[in-house]
């Protein structure tokens, strides 16, 4: 039952969780193996899966997110299953320049634990809520994360808004 | 440009406007599919049983099998399936006949196996070793099926309203063809059950109708 439910959350998460690797790595196909490796330790872990539904995708997303905090320390690893994603996401082209260019790199200047909240939040269509629980912090911390970033972008972004 | 929106201010606007690109579409998909069921084998180095092998072998098939349904719609092979290992037709119960096209290994870091793996499909007449009585009394015996989403599950199994036989023979057909490689490989490599591999196979069964298609 464990593994029915495992692979349908996966099935249904594992776009997103493509997404949340693309918005975050560089360069881009690099997601592909991340992905990979966030399904095999999920499938690892599967004893330890939530016993509600949205319980598990944000148990996939916290598992997602240490995959990529422990790929940042060390050479990303390559996984064949990847092979053909990877290929798909090399041969994206790459958009166009576009307003939004000037907000990601502020977003980025900020201090990564700030920033993570405004990604999680704003790119990854997560609540405060949930996304305390991926950064495995308490849900007082992340509101007060997410004011702290949004005051120190308002500012280094204002005179842009005003335009 | 996408008008501002009333009920936000600029600020949260360009936040959200912000958001990186991202690739979506129906290939990445089918192949974020085909990930999950590959990643399943991957996560599993020591399978318990041959048995357990099948099992999963036999979910890659039938996510692969989702390619299926597009290529008997537009009647186009995927790429890898223009040029694979082995090819056998089989007669459902219904009459309809099945091609079967499997290929595409990959055995994770493993060469030696890949190329054993395509030998046997290619040269060792899988599909007449394969013994598809005994994976029906299997799936019979050892499984249940349900159709319908998670919270509904409706059985269709064999002797209830819902079964298809078409279906289970597919089924069976996979299940048996895996044991025979399985089987092969086992003579050919003293750690054939930590084996980490996968391969395809994509099928055209042209007038059948499957369970999933209901």
């Amino acid at each position: 039952m464990t593994d029915a439910r495992l692979e349908l959350a996966l099935g249904g998460c594992a776009a997103d969780i493509l997404a949340f690797f693309e918005r975050r790595v560089v360069p881009r196909e690099d997601a592909a193996d991340l992905l990979a490796e966030t399904m095999i330790v999920a499938w690892r872990k599967a004893a330890e899966l939530p016993a509600d539904d949205e319980g598990v995708r944000r148990w996939l997303f916290g598992v997602a997110r240490n995959v990529l905090l422990n790929a940042d320390r060390a050479a990303r690893r390559r996984h064949r299953l990847a092979n053909r994603v990877r290929e798909i996401l090399a041969n994206v082209e790459a958009p166009a320049a576009d307003e939004g260019n000037e907000v990601r790199d502020a977003i980025a200047r900020l201090n990564p634990d700030l920033a993570e909240v405004v990604r999680l939040v704003h790119w990854d269509g997560l609540s405060l809520v949930e996304a305390a629980e991926i950064l495995d912090i308490p849900a007082s911390t992340a509101r007060g994360r997410y004011q702290r970033a949004k005051a120190e972008l308002r500012e280094a972004l204002a005179p842009d808004l005003a335009r | 440009m996408t008008p501002l929106d009333p009920a936000k201010d600029s600020f949260e606007e360009a936040l959200e406007r912000s958001t990186p690109h991202v690739t979506s579409g129906a290939e990445i998909d089918q192949e974020l599919a085909l990930m999950v069921a590959r990643a399943r084998l991957a996560a599993h180095r020591r399978p318990r049983s041959w048995g357990h092998r099948v099992a999963i072998v036999g979910a890659i098939i039938a996510l692969a099998a989702g390619g299926a349904t597009a290529a008997a719609a537009t009647g186009v092979w995927s790429p890898w399936a223009q040029n694979p290992d082995v090819i056998y037709t089989y007669r459902l119960p219904s009459g309809a006949w099945c091609e079967v096209r499997r290929g595409n290994v990959m055995a994770y870091g493993r060469p030696e196996v890949e190329a054993a793996i395509e030998d046997i499909l290619r040269n060792g007449d899988i599909f007449a070793r394969a013994d598809i009585d005994a994976a029906i009394a299997e799936l019979r015996a050892d499984e249940s099926w349900f159709i319908g989403d998670g919270s509904n599950p409706t059985p269709s199994e064999f002797g209830t309203d819902y079964y298809n036989a078409d279906d289970e023979y597919r089924l069976a057909v996979d299940r048996a063809v895996a044991a025979v490689l399985l089987a092969d490989l086992e003579e050919r490599f003293p750690d054939a059950a930590a084996l980490e591999f996968s391969w395809e196979g994509e099928g055209h069964c042209p007038g059948a109708t499957f369970g999933y298609d209901q």
